[in-house]
């Protein structure tokens, strides 16, 4: 069914009967049950365990990943945030008590948690799958009807995600649309209780602005240049396997939380390099252009932006490390760029790609400064073991998450909301955040009809004004002597 | 700058540039803070000003909405209210008696400070316009386009245009915003003391210029001071206090549980103030609607520029001139204007934009953010019905009656958000519905409302002409069951009950926003939540029922911002309690710890440590570690075990 929309074309009819149906669907009340959405979920979890090896070619043909890391940042990740929703699904969908103000007693309160509606997540290329699904998940156990917009630059992952949720899913709530730039057009000319979009802040800003045309709330999960600030004192070893780890590691730095340049002091850069370079090769081999581990630049496009950004004649002499492309492969070798000027190119945008540049400082706590007069990235990273330090730059850096001695790890935590600030984004999700960011919080207040009392209500007589007074200022003596009327 | 159409208030200028413009409004608005026994009646009749004298007893529409139980609770609840609120009886007596004819108010001068004085236009107005020349270059352009708001703002087919060049006030904005970012990198504003001591500047304000409150809501609205207390400063009170005593927990990070596979590792949540603040309020709670999201913007330590609605211009003087006086002017500034501002406002770019106000607005707000991708609060309107079973209990039926008309009429008149828009009950009930509420609205308001005094008037013309052109409809006037008497000089509208007006008439389709009470009759009280539904999503759904199915049928099948059983606008009493709408009634929440969530950014914090290292995290990738990371994403500690276990013996092989 879902798969069906390819082949035809996608306006914006086709996609306000697509809305209406789901609307019809959503309003019969059929996804605010809890079976239903736990049904989804396994189905969920299943899907990506029967076709675990469909989806690791998939993202192989997209993006040459390689099976471990397809494995480990997308599917487990996403089995993971299954397993997390499908336990505490009770326990979010259940009403929180609260007290109420002794204003309003006798009362009882309540927040319960609703669904929003019929909910649009836009999905991004780098992670197709998990970037996907992670958002469908928190719409699903918040008992939302669903659209999937899976990006068109990552097709085959795409493609098999239309046809599996086709197949596993119930289809009369959750749909997936594939298409590129009319399509998604089409999609948001419609009216969404929600908008889950993740990718850049130039889309971000298209989708917010058509999202307030029906006054529809926006998560916008966007990205930023994340830094890591580098301590002397630290273990190099275990701190440049981290940065390796996060950068290269993670989809050869397109990632959106991959760190995207480094600071660290004049003394200690030479240092980094070195270890950075060793760990590199220990990694990626000495021809990384060969390497089975590293994922492949996504399209010649992304592929020409990050070879303008090494041409830049700032930054052409700066490289110590790497630099190699193989332009049929689509290939990046891992590179390090050292003492690049904060006004080129490379450190004026983000890189989303296997270029780390790194910044040096006289001090350390000059670092700030930098982070903070640009727009505030996704995450921050640092590795120090001066406790001072840590303090100051948890509370001075703004940033969407913060780690310390580790890189990219905080996505993984499904206790921590995952999300940006500023110009990385609005909103967060992740285990409960998800389902938070999918639900809307109503407000419920219970109250009695058992004793009224008179004196609330005009007209007003003298005993009345009196017992008022001195229930207000004339402390019980005066209460009792008014309720006799002695006063 | 934009040119609207707009339905001009007789004292209103023509056009927006007109020379004379300013001066008219500088005269105006000496003539309200005088209050002369002998207005000019042209220019005041405008704004609905009437010299009052009050006569019904003050404790009527404050008093009712303390929910008690009996005499026993009324004690308690009524002490605690007073706590809460610490405002003395006797105070209240007092003020009962209205402002003084003649009375100055007691605007003081706003103290020279750097910022202060360039933000507050409203100083020129006061009698210091040396001040505040130096300001904004083309004060006339931002004072006199006041009008345009009806159509600009509040209007239906406005669209925020490009502006005509006005870049000596852009620049004065921008410059406004700079110093503020400047001022918020000082990190100053991130301290307790900071947060608390301007929450204690909040609290000094409304408590030193309590008078000045209730003659300023007067003059906008006609608000009694007993209302203007309950709803306005009493409201604000409350809130300042929560703040003032919990922002230091508020603030404390949280910790979060890291699974045991990330040791050592130690998860935190810490709130962050986002940094520049812009506060959009509205003009049926002036003072409220203004404090209450600055206690949380203040409260997150972030910098805030508020702008009143000009449609109610003597509380916007009134902040204009008095915040700068109590608060940190460094931080927090205070712009006035209309459409024309607004705009300029937001060209800005802000950290966060919270709107009260109109859909319509919200829409152009929440565009007008995209472009910077600002996060945004709109708290917005909406149809909020009221649900009313059958109650067979004579005396729970009266009350019900009794809370609905609180609910209709206590809020400014009906010109609130949460206030009851429609009122759904069975047939048979409307009868004796329709007696009873007639004779409670007697005895509340008197045989002639408008002497009453007790109920607000309506805000300006231009509202006057929207809700009687509601009425105007003859299948509409022909449901008129009570009321109807309309004092176009007071800009005053009687409590008005219609019976089955046609569902596709104005009055059904959108938010009524005054005082008329539409009461649709159904077969069955259980189809009301179809009604509902079919209906945008409201802010506030109030049900009168015993009926536990129905509740709970309500709750799961309806949606709307909040659900109140039983009575009527309590809910925005309570601050445990998110206050915020859905759909078309907006989204974001505030009111208590939710008001600080609203203007704060939770930063996730994971610390590491650098040792204890899991090899299979890095490449080269192997099948052993595949293996492994499988077993640690299932948080399978004892496959794990075996698993290395079987490694180092050399039991499996990969690769």
């Amino acid at each position: 069914m879902a798969s069906n929309t390819k082949n035809k074309v996608f306006g914006s009819e086709e996609a306000s009967a697509m809305v209406e149906e789901l609307r019809a669907a959503f309003d019969c009340g059929k996804t605010r049950g809890c079976e239903w959405r736990s049904s989804q979920l396994k189905a969920l979890i299943k899907l990506s365990e029967e076709h675990e090896k469909e989806i690791v070619q998939a993202l192989h043909s997209d993006l040459s990943k390689s099976e471990t890391e397809a494995f480990v940042q997308e599917i487990a990740m996403l089995k993971n945030s299954c397993k997390v929703a499908l336990k505490e699904l009770k326990y979010w969908i259940s009403p929180e008590k609260v007290k109420t103000s002794l204003a309003a007693f006798p009362s009882s309160a309540e927040i319960v948690s609703e669904p929003l509606g019929v909910v649009l997540v836009i999905s991004a290329w780098n992670y197709p799958f998990l970037l996907s699904l992670d958002p469908v998940i928190g719409a699903i156990a918040a008992g939302n009807a669903v659209v999937l917009k899976p990006s068109e630059i990552a097709p085959a992952t795409s493609s098999l995600m239309a046809k599996l949720l086709g197949d596993y899913m119930d289809n009369s709530c959750i749909r997936v649309v594939e298409g590129a730039v009319d399509e998604t057009s089409a999609l948001l000319e419609q009216k969404w209780d929600k908008i889950f979009y993740t990718g850049n802040g130039r889309v971000a800003r298209v989708v917010m602005a058509a999202a307030a045309k029906h006054l529809t709330p926006v998560v916008l999960e966007l990205g930023g240049k994340s830094p890591v600030v580098v301590d002397s004192n630290i273990n190099l070893k275990v701190a440049t396997r981290r940065i390796i780890a996060g950068k290269w590691g993670c989809n050869n730095g397109q990632a959106c939380i991959s760190p995207d340049y480094i600071i660290t002091t004049k003394e200690y850069a030479p240092k980094l390099v070195d270890a950075l370079k060793t760990e590199l090769e220990k990694f990626y081999g000495k021809n990384p252009l060969e390497s089975e581990d590293l994922s492949r630049i996504v399209n010649s496009n992304h592929f020409n932006r990050l070879k303008k950004l090494l041409d830049d004649d700032k930054v052409s002499d700066k490289i110590v490390h790497g630099g190699e492309k193989d332009e049929s492969k689509l290939k990046i070798s891992p590179t390090l760029l050292l003492d690049v000027p904060r006004d080129s190119l490379i450190m004026s945008e983000e890189i989303f790609g296997p270029l780390l540049p790194i910044l040096t400082v006289d001090k350390l706590e000059e670092s700030f400064v930098v982070i903070n007069s640009g727009p505030k990235p996704l995450a921050a990273y640092i590795f120090t073991n001066n406790k001072k330090l840590k303090e100051l730059f948890v509370r001075n850096i703004s940033a969407g998450g913060l780690v310390v001695n580790d890189t990219t790890l905080h996505l993984a935590v499904h206790t921590l909301p995952f999300g940006g600030v500023g110009e990385s984004g609005v909103g967060a999700y992740h285990g409960k955040f998800s389902f938070d960011a999918f639900s809307h919080k109503k407000a419920v207040l219970y109250r009695s009809f058992i004793g009224d009392a008179s004196v609330r209500y005009p007209p007003y007589t003298s005993t009345k004004q009196r017992l008022l007074k001195a229930l207000i200022g004339g402390g019980i003596l005066g209460i009792i002597r008014a309720l006799f009327g002695l006063s | 700058m934009a040119l609207y159409t707009a339905p001009l208030l007789p004292s209103g200028p023509p056009s927006s540039c007109f020379p004379s413009a300013l001066t008219n409004r500088v005269i105006i608005a000496k003539e309200k803070t005088k209050q002369a026994q002998h207005e000019d009646k042209r220019s005041l009749d405008a704004r609905g000003i009437h010299p009052t004298t009050h006569r019904v007893n003050p404790l009527l529409s404050w008093v009712q909405y303390v929910p008690i139980l009996g005499p026993p609770a009324t004690l308690t609840t009524l002490t605690i209210l007073l706590y809460l609120t610490q405002q003395p009886l006797s105070r209240i007596l007092a003020q009962a008696k209205g402002p003084h004819p003649g009375e100055r108010v007691p605007f003081a001068q706003a103290t020279p400070s750097r910022l202060g004085e360039s933000t507050t236009v409203a100083t020129a107005k006061n009698g210091n316009p040396s001040k505040s020349k130096r300001v904004l270059e083309q004060p006339t352009e931002l004072k006199t386009n006041t009008h345009e708001i009806e159509n600009g703002l509040a209007g239906k087919k406005g669209n925020l245009c490009p502006s005509r060049a006005l870049t000596g006030v852009q620049e004065e904005m921008e410059e406004i915003v700079r110093d503020l970012r400047e001022y918020f990198k000082t990190e100053k504003t991130k301290s307790v003391t900071w947060r608390k001591n301007q929450l204690t500047g909040i609290l000094d304000l409304i408590h030193e210029n309590e008078d000045a409150i209730f003659k300023a809501l007067h003059l906008d609205l006609g608000k009694h001071p007993a209302e203007a207390y309950r709803d306005e400063v009493g409201g604000v009170e409350k809130s300042a206090n929560k703040s003032l005593s919990c922002v230091q927990k508020w603030m404390a990070p949280k910790k979060s549980d890291i699974p045991l596979l990330f040791f050592p590792a130690k998860g935190e949540v810490f709130s962050e103030p986002l940094g520049v603040v812009l506060i959009f309020s509205s003009w049926n709670f002036p003072i409220m609607l203004s404090l209450d999201p600055l206690i949380g913007a203040i409260s997150a330590g972030n910098v805030v520029v508020i702008k009143p609605s000009e449609q109610a211009p003597a509380c916007s003087e009134f902040l204009a001139n008095t915040i700068p006086q109590y608060l940190d002017s460094n931080a927090i500034k205070v712009i006035e204007g209309g459409s024309t501002v607004c705009e300029q406002l937001l060209q800005q770019k802000w950290d966060k934009i919270f709107f009260t106000g109109s859909p319509s607005v919200g829409s152009m707000v929440m565009s007008a953010a995209a472009k910077n991708l600002t996060p945004v609060t709109l708290e917005l309107g909406g149809k909020c019905p009221a649900i009313l079973d059958s109650l067979p209990n004579p005396s729970e039926f009266k009350l019900a009656v009794k809370r609905i008309i609180g609910g209709k009429w206590g809020p400014c008149s009906g010109q609130a958000c949460i206030g009851i828009d429609y009122l759904l009950v069975e047939e048979n009930l409307s009868y004796s519905l329709i007696e009873l509420l007639k004779k409670i609205i007697r005895r509340f308001y008197g045989e002639n409302p408008a002497e009453s005094k007790v109920i607000s008037r309506i805000v300006n013309k231009h509202h006057f002409e929207r809700i009687r052109n509601l009425l105007k409809e003859p299948l509409v006037a022909a449901s008129i069951v009570h009321g109807g008497l309309i004092d176009e000089e007071n800009l005053f509208i009687e409590p008005t009950i219609l019976l089955d007006p046609p569902l596709d008439s104005q009055i059904m389709t959108e938010e009524i926003f005054g005082p008329l009470l539409p009461i649709i009759t159904l077969n069955k009280i259980q189809e009301s939540i179809e009604f509902i539904n079919a209906k945008p999503k409201p802010l506030a759904i109030y049900a009168f029922t015993k009926d536990e199915t129905f509740k709970r049928k309500i709750v799961s099948e309806t949606s709307s911002g909040s659900v109140i059983f039983n009575d009527t606008l309590v809910q925005f009493l309570c601050d445990t309690l998110p206050f915020g709408g859905v759909g078309q009634s907006g989204f974001g929440r505030y009111h208590g710890k939710y008001s600080f969530d609203t203007f704060s950014h939770e930063k996730a914090v994971m610390h590491r440590k650098l040792f204890l290292e899991i090899e299979p995290r890095y490449p080269p990738w192997s099948r052993f570690k595949l293996e492994f990371l499988k077993l640690a994403y299932r948080l399978n500690y004892f496959g794990l075990l075996l698993h290395m276990l079987a490694f180092k013996l050399g039991l499996k092989k990969y690769n």
